[in-house]
């Protein structure tokens, strides 16, 4: 039990380590480079893996597929394994296409929806800095550097406890992002071949 | 007159076999015997299903994973696709827990609906009187022990049906499609005195 709880010790240490808090000065520069990365954001496409952690499981839940990106707030999010499910938010419609079946609805109808459309939208774009419904601390790791987002609004918080950004270190661009739900429990999805201002056609914004 | 009553008595004949049970596959009166449900035993495994929740004309999607943890307790989580937990419980067939639930399922119908059609589907012993060929290969057996009546159906002895009502007033039906018979591929929960049904395919194994 010792041992246990010295290793657990020992791996908090690491974690504390491993993720120093931004100095003032980091802060601000960290958020003037996101600030110009996102600028330039005009179309990002980018494949994604998304692991459902919880602690009970034996392995966490994966699911992966293609997410595409346009400016001003057209999103397309694709899974493709293990079982196809799209949902489209465009001009404040929502479009889902289920396996097939394909459904639409008014995005101001589904306020989770929306909220989710925001925080995606905003955190593919790194527009979060502003959000005045999340208190936001800074930190940096040996790979990234990592925002953190804790909902203020009640009703919020009881769907996410807390929010992670892994920006890049050169280019200010979202490597990860992690909800978590709980001290163990947390969704975390991992950009990959991630295409910045390529064109994308509208059909990439139609089920 | 003879004519036509030959004709007609090997009709009925037909009907007759046609309809009735064969006899001599059925339990001896008074025997009984254990049926399992393999399809969520396995306390090493994470049973993990994307799930179609369809209720008065209302779809909710998302991915169902059920773990054994204990001797009697399965964790039952709801997630959407994109991972947010929308329930967590822990149910037994005669314990239950509420880990957790969003504000727009929490209600007492909903709640107790669930958990009574999950504490079902994942319930493991069957102890069954009154066995009847119900087809080739299938069996159909009475549960004993029930306060409301309780059968459940087997192919080539591995479980297909459980179904809670008796035969003329269905409840619920909980069917399984199983390749293996060690974990169900495609599991359907049916409702029959509300419009729910719930639809389950395997997605990792």
């Amino acid at each position: 039990m010792r041992k246990i709880s010295f290793l657990l010790l020992f791996f908090i240490g690491m974690q504390v380590l491993a993720q120093d808090v931004m100095t003032a000065s980091e802060v601000s520069a960290f958020k003037q480079s996101v600030n110009a990365a996102s600028a330039k954001i005009k179309t990002m496409t980018t494949d994604f893996i998304q692991f459902k952690h919880m602690d009970f499981l034996a392995k966490d839940v994966e699911t992966s597929g293609k997410m595409a990106f346009r400016e001003p707030n057209s999103l397309a999010w694709q899974y493709k394994k293990p079982y196809n499910y799209s949902i489209i938010f465009k001009s404040g419609k929502i479009l889902i296409n289920d396996e097939g079946k394909k459904s639409q609805m008014d995005a101001k109808s589904n306020k989770t929806f929306s909220k989710i459309n925001k925080l995606i939208v905003a955190s593919v774009s790194g527009q979060m800095f502003d959000d005045k419904e999340f208190a936001i601390s800074y930190f940096k790791s040996r790979d990234f550097n990592i925002a953190r987002f804790i909902p203020k609004d009640a009703s919020l918080k009881k769907y996410i406890r807390q929010v992670e950004l892994s920006f890049d270190k050169k280019e200010g661009t979202v490597e990860q992002v992690r909800l978590l739900e709980s001290e163990t429990d947390y969704t975390k999805i991992v950009f990959k071949n991630k295409v910045l201002n390529a064109k994308v056609d509208d059909s990439a914004f139609s089920n | 007159m003879r004519k036509l009553t030959i004709p007609l008595l090997a009709t009925s004949f037909l009907l007759l076999i046609s309809c009735a049970s064969i006899p001599e596959k059925n339990l001896a009166p008074g025997k009984t015997t254990t049926v399992l449900n393999p399809y969520f035993a396995d306390p090493g495994k994470d049973y993990v299903y994307r799930t179609k929740i369809n209720v008065y004309g209302n779809e909710l999607n998302g991915i169902l994973i059920a773990k054994k943890i204990n001797d009697s307790v399965h964790r039952v989580v709801l997630a959407t696709d994109f991972g947010n937990t929308l329930l967590d419980m822990e149910i037994g067939q005669n314990s239950f827990r509420k880990n957790s639930i969003v504000d727009d399922l929490d209600r007492k119908i909903i709640v107790n609906t669930l958990r009574d059609d999950f504490r079902l589907m994942l319930r493991e012993r069957f102890a069954c009187s009154q066995a009847v060929l119900a087809g080739d290969r299938q069996m159909l057996y009475d549960v004993i022990g029930e306060s409301n009546p309780l059968q459940i159906s087997t192919s080539d002895s591995k479980l297909i049906s459980i179904s809670n009502g008796n035969a003329r007033k269905r409840k619920v039906s909980i069917g399984f499609e199983s390749e293996n018979n060690i974990f169900a591929d495609k599991i359907t929960i049916q409702h029959y005195n509300i419009k729910l049904s719930i639809e389950m395919r395997q997605i990792a194994r």
